[in-house]
């Protein structure tokens, strides 16, 4: 369960995306259940690869105080993006309001074969 | 146009149900979330709700997946709106006509709950900093499903627990109709199908989430757990998701991963799951079939491309409600191939074997070799690899037939008489089947050949042949006998040894390579008649004979191939005839007559044949038409000796701008196929082949592919290929083939020049003659294709006498892996008599295997029957099979062959006797001159053209 961190850094309630490596299913699987981080993808390695690898990558949103954690615990891992950086940009394109109008105005389809200008003409 | 809200969601939903009250029905979900709101679904189709079946979209679990609630919403309306006035629905590329909606809303009942989790939703769309997974209770909903529920905090005190899960379970309660759903979540592009608790398997179903005995080893891989789902049901959801992905693929070309939902990561207790386990925990639920979407690429695109998504995601689901209609339900595997058998392989010889899956199934299925191939036991240098084409192969989707993968392995044959074995690990990815499959191998050495090219040099091969102006015999042994050096196999000795009255060996046995070749074809080049010279057969032979037999001459097969076109003539000389040698003789003996019988006289070479498991052709009288009998002679009796049967051997004529296709069959049982072109200039033809698949071989291809090997020289050009052929798929073996030739102009152009400059030899107009005849009527060629088989015929002849009115009888046995062709092949001869005249003669299947035909032999001269035959290999594949036989009648034939005992004598009166020696005798004689001086023939000139006519 995300929380925001005590520190007083600008960014430290932010969300990075991190990639954590574990050298085996179980491992990753323990980690899955001990920790209800905000995990997105599990990673494998590309099984054609004649040296069969049981490593795996998990794709996680993590805040700064989670990050420590995942470095405590010494899993190997990389940080990226800012996520909630790119999340405030998103947050301007949500809808104000109510278009429908609590369901007296009906939404348009815009793809109807037989229509011209299908697109954007709402 | 911006993301709903969460508010824009639950208002959408019921405007659509209000603005379309026929074929969308609102449900207000009992429960109201853990901050109190309240959420909408619909069941849109046409009427009141029936029994028809039900597809069930569900999104918006997760907070942070925005764009699920608007693909929901616009997927609504399209239904609706399209329905509403009968049109199609256009997604990109993609359109459905309106057929489709018609069918998705008359025949199916979609229920579509676009927004589970609005407190989660709202606090994300709201809030930035927010990124996590949970209702407002802290629960990830899609882990507090019934469905192998594990008890962690996120994951809520119980299964639903929450009052959001409980919705969902509300609609499967509620509506047994639902077969089918799909939980749409975001992100990385993927189309996922049932399980996500474990791999799946489809062999063991007692390995299932509800059986305690298991518990606390599922969600690991490759650990002796695997969950069980039933194989037609795999089958439904493979076949399902792959539709999905080639709906979706079509609107914008994007593709998306597929696979089972475990591919992703280890899930417990999540709605995908929970839809198909409902059945198996009680089976008076319906059974229904669970998916999962992951679109995009990341949760929150920027709209204009959230727009582009759920055109989409709206085709995948379209198509795949479509698809589901059909209810398809078939997943069936075979292993075809229990072992690898690499049989019989010879030294140096690369094969490849494929291990072969045959599929019945709703979808495609995916193979790989896991593990392997190894190597068990085996000498060192032994090696079982994998190939160019890859590790893996897919069996396309075939629910009404069958398809196949294949996974191909090679071998190379290490030392003759060795063994070898070893295994190799295929698995399938969808029901992660695994398959250990055994390999086996022996080496065997391919026989080799010493092969003595014996050829007549007397005075008459200066005669002209009566192919064409100015092409004597010689001419015809020059452009024959080089074919038979080209195509004879690198590793067999050849040697060469010409004759007159003395035996005159030319080139001792010699291995064949590159460079042997061309010394052997200088030796044709250089090769001149002796004019005056005599004949003796029974020299040459004995002489070919020393050679073959020493001690450094290993081969399996020893053979001489005698080329003459006179009879045994020693005048003066004091040589041995055939008859007189032929104790001596061990090798095999092969005789081809350069003329007719009357000329030649051929008993004793046909015995001599005969008695040494050969056998003699005669050519007959050779004019235009039979330009290639020589050739093909030769070329025959080469591939018998060198353990080649000829599968066709079609002549044609081809004119620019002309394409000829000449099929031909190869079937399992053959180890090599060899496709030769014969012609006087085949560098003037394109020549290619096609494959029973379709795979064109051309000189590209041939230089490509190891095993594949393009050769020849100024008579011949051919593709020697190793069986099978593998260019791609499942390669390439029994089936018909196709040798596909066609002119190449420009190469026609050089080839005029060059006959133009050989006008200084020949008359100028012949060659004129010669260039129109090729422009009017075409290139002459004969396509031959032979093969290294299992599968044999061998045709022999036997005759009552050489006289006419003598009955020829025509065998040809067919053996397959030694073993008699019985009760499945035709043989027939194509007949052509001494006047030309054609005729079909039908053989008999006299006992098992063996096939015969007699025929009178009634006229004067040579009769040759094409033997023909036509069959189904052990495992029913078609093959057929070719040889030629001549047989030669004569007056006279059943006189004593010349012998030590009538040397000088001539062999009497008729048309066997010696001329020459009859004339000469008589006109020293009293009586001769007193004949002579009576008829006024003048003793002097007699005397003069004996000379000249007889050397
Ligand atoms: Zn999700």
């Amino acid at each position: 369960m995300a929380k925001k961190a005590d520190s007083k850094s600008k960014d430290s309630g932010d969300f990075f995306k991190v990639m954590v490596h574990f050298k085996d299913h179980r491992s990753a699987r323990e980690f899955i259940e001990t920790y209800g981080f905000f995990l997105v993808h599990m990673h494998r390695l590309e099984k054609s690869s004649s040296e069969k690898s049981e490593a795996v990558t998990l794709e996680y949103f993590l805040t700064k105080a989670e990050i420590n954690t995942v470095n405590k615990l010494g899993l190997e891992h990389e940080v990226q993006e800012n996520m909630s950086k790119i999340g405030r940009l998103r947050q301007k394109e949500v809808g104000k309001g109510d278009r429908f109008k609590g369901g007296k105005i009906a939404p348009k389809s815009k793809n109807l074969s037989t229509r011209d200008d299908k697109r954007g003409d709402q | 146009m911006p993301y709903l809200n969460v508010e824009e969601i639950e208002s959408a939903v019921i405007a659509l149900a209000a603005t379309y009250p026929g074929t969308c029905e609102l449900i207000t979900l009992p429960n109201l979330t853990v901050d109190g709101r309240t959420t909408n679904a619909m069941r849109i189709a046409l009427g009141a709700e029936d029994d028809r079946p039900a597809v069930f979209f569900v999104g918006g679990q997760h907070p942070a997946e925005w764009g699920s609630g608007d693909i929901c919403i616009s997927f609504a309306t399209d239904l609706l709106e399209a329905y509403a006035a009968n049109t199609g629905l256009t997604y990109g590329s993609q359109t459905y006509p309106a057929s489709v909606v018609r069918r998705v809303m008359e025949e199916c009942q979609t229920f579509i709950y676009p927004c589970v989790n609005p407190d989660g939703k709202n606090l994300s769309q709201s809030n930035p900093d927010v990124f996590q997974r949970h209702n407002s209770n802290g629960v990830d909903l899609n882990r507090n499903y019934d469905a192998h529920w594990l008890d962690i905090p996120a994951h809520g005190t119980a299964p639903f627990s929450e009052p959001e899960t409980q919705n969902v379970r509300f609609i499967f309660d509620s509506y047994p109709q639902i077969r089918w759903c799909i939980d749409i979540h975001c992100y990385t592009q993927l189309l996922y199908h049932n399980w996500g608790i474990d791999q799946n398997q489809i062999t063991t179903p007692a390995q299932n989430f509800l059986n305690p005995v298991f518990d606390g080893m599922r969600g690991i891989e490759d650990d002796g757990y695997s969950e069980y789902i039933r194989p037609e049901d795999l089958g439904t959801q493979c076949g399902l998701v792959e539709r999905m992905q080639s709906s979706l693929n079509a609107v914008r070309g994007i593709t998306y991963s597929t696979g089972q939902s475990f591919d992703l990561y280890v899930t417990r207790g999540t709605l995908t799951d929970y839809a198909y386990a409902r059945h198996w925990a009680d089976p008076s639920k319906t059974k229904t079939q669970g998916f999962l979407i992951e679109w995009g690429t990341e949760f929150q695109p920027p709209f204009a491309e959230m727009e582009n998504i759920i055109l989409d995601i709206s085709s995948a689901l379209l198509g795949f409600t479509d698809h589901a209609l059909d209810e398809c339900g078939i997943l069936d595997i075979e292993l075809e191939t229990m072992s690898l058998e690499f049989a019989s392989v010879p030294e140096g010889q690369t094969t490849y074997r494929a291990v072969t899956f045959r599929t019945t199934a709703c979808c495609s299925l995916d193979f790989e070799i896991v593990d392997g191939p190894s190597v068990t036991s085996g000498p060192a240098g032994t090696e079982f690899l994998t190939t160019l084409l890859g590790t893996s192969d897919t069996a396309p989707a075939a629910p009404d037939s069958f398809s196949h993968a294949h996974l191909w392995i090679s071998y190379t044959g290490t030392a003759a008489g060795d063994t070898a074995e070893g295994t190799v690990t295929v698995r399938c990815h969808q029901t992660n089947q695994e398959w250990d499959v055994d390999i086996t191998a022996d080496v065997i050495e391919r026989p080799s050949a010493a092969v003595m090219m014996v050829l007549d040099q007397s005075g008459s091969m200066r005669l002209d042949s009566g192919i064409g102006p100015g092409i004597s015999r010689e001419d015809v042994l020059k452009f024959s006998a080089p074919p038979v050096v080209e195509v004879i196999e690198d590793g067999n000795l050849l040697g060469i040894l010409q004759f007159d009255h003395d035996p005159h060996p030319i080139m001792g046995l010699t291995e064949m390579d590159v460079t042997s070749r061309g010394v052997a074809n200088d030796h044709f080049e250089d090769y001149a008649h002796n004019p005056g010279a005599r004949t003796s057969i029974g020299e040459a032979v004995v002489a070919a004979q020393d050679l073959l037999s020493d001690d450094s001459v290993t081969q399996d097969v020893k053979a001489m191939i005698v080329l003459t076109d006179g009879r045994e003539e020693h005048g003066s000389f004091d040589r041995r005839f055939i008859s007189e040698v032929g104790g001596s003789i061990n090798s095999n003996v092969f005789a081809i007559g350069l003329g007719t019988p009357d000329n030649l006289q051929p008993a004793a070479l046909e015995a001599l044949c005969a008695g040494n498991m050969g056998y003699m052709m005669m050519t007959g009288p050779l004019d235009a038409d039979a330009s290639f009998r020589l050739t093909k002679y030769y070329q025959q009796i080469l591939a018998g000796v060198t353990n080649n049967d000829i599968i066709v051997d079609p002549d044609g004529r081809i004119k620019p701008g002309q394409r000829h296709e000449i099929p031909f069959r190869i079937s399992e049982t053959d180890i090599t196929g060899d496709v030769l072109l014969l012609s006087p200039a085949p560098g003037v033809f394109k020549f290619s082949l096609i494959t029973p698949s379709g795979e064109i071989i051309d000189p590209g291809v041939a230089a490509a592919s190891p095993a594949i090997d393009l050769g020849g020289g100024e008579q011949v050009r051919f593709y020697r290929m190793q069986l099978p052929v593998v260019l791609g798929g499942a390669g390439d073996h029994e089936g018909v083939w196709r040798a596909v030739l066609e002119i190449d102009r420009k190469q026609l152009e050089k080839y005029f020049v060059t006959l133009k400059q050989r006008a200084d030899s020949v008359d100028f107009k012949d060659v004129e003659r010669i260039i129109k005849e090729i422009v009017t009527h075409g290139m002459r060629y004969s396509v031959m294709s032979r093969t290294w088989s299992n599968l044999n015929m061998s045709a022999s002849k036997s005759q009552t006498s050489f006289e006419p009115g003598a009955m020829m009888t025509l065998r040809a046995k067919l053996t397959e892996y030694s073993v008699p062709v019985e009760d499945r092949a035709n043989v027939v001869a194509e007949m052509t008599a001494p006047d030309g005249a054609l005729s079909v003669l039908q053989f008999y299947e006299t006992h098992p295997g063996i096939f015969e035909a007699e025929t009178d032999l009634m006229h004067t001269g040579v009769t040759s029957f094409r033997i023909m035959a036509k069959g189904k290999t052990l495992r029913g594949t078609p093959f057929t099979r070719e040889q030629t036989l001549t047989g030669s009648v004569w007056h006279g034939g059943d006189r004593p062959p010349p012998s030590g005992s009538n040397t000088g004598t001539g062999t009497g009166t008729g048309s066997g006797l010696d001329l020459c020696c009859l004339i000469n005798c008589f006109s020293q004689t009293d009586s001769g001159q007193r004949f002579l001086k009576k008829h006024e023939i003048d003793i002097c000139e007699l005397q003069k053209c004996l000379k000249e006519c007889c050397g």
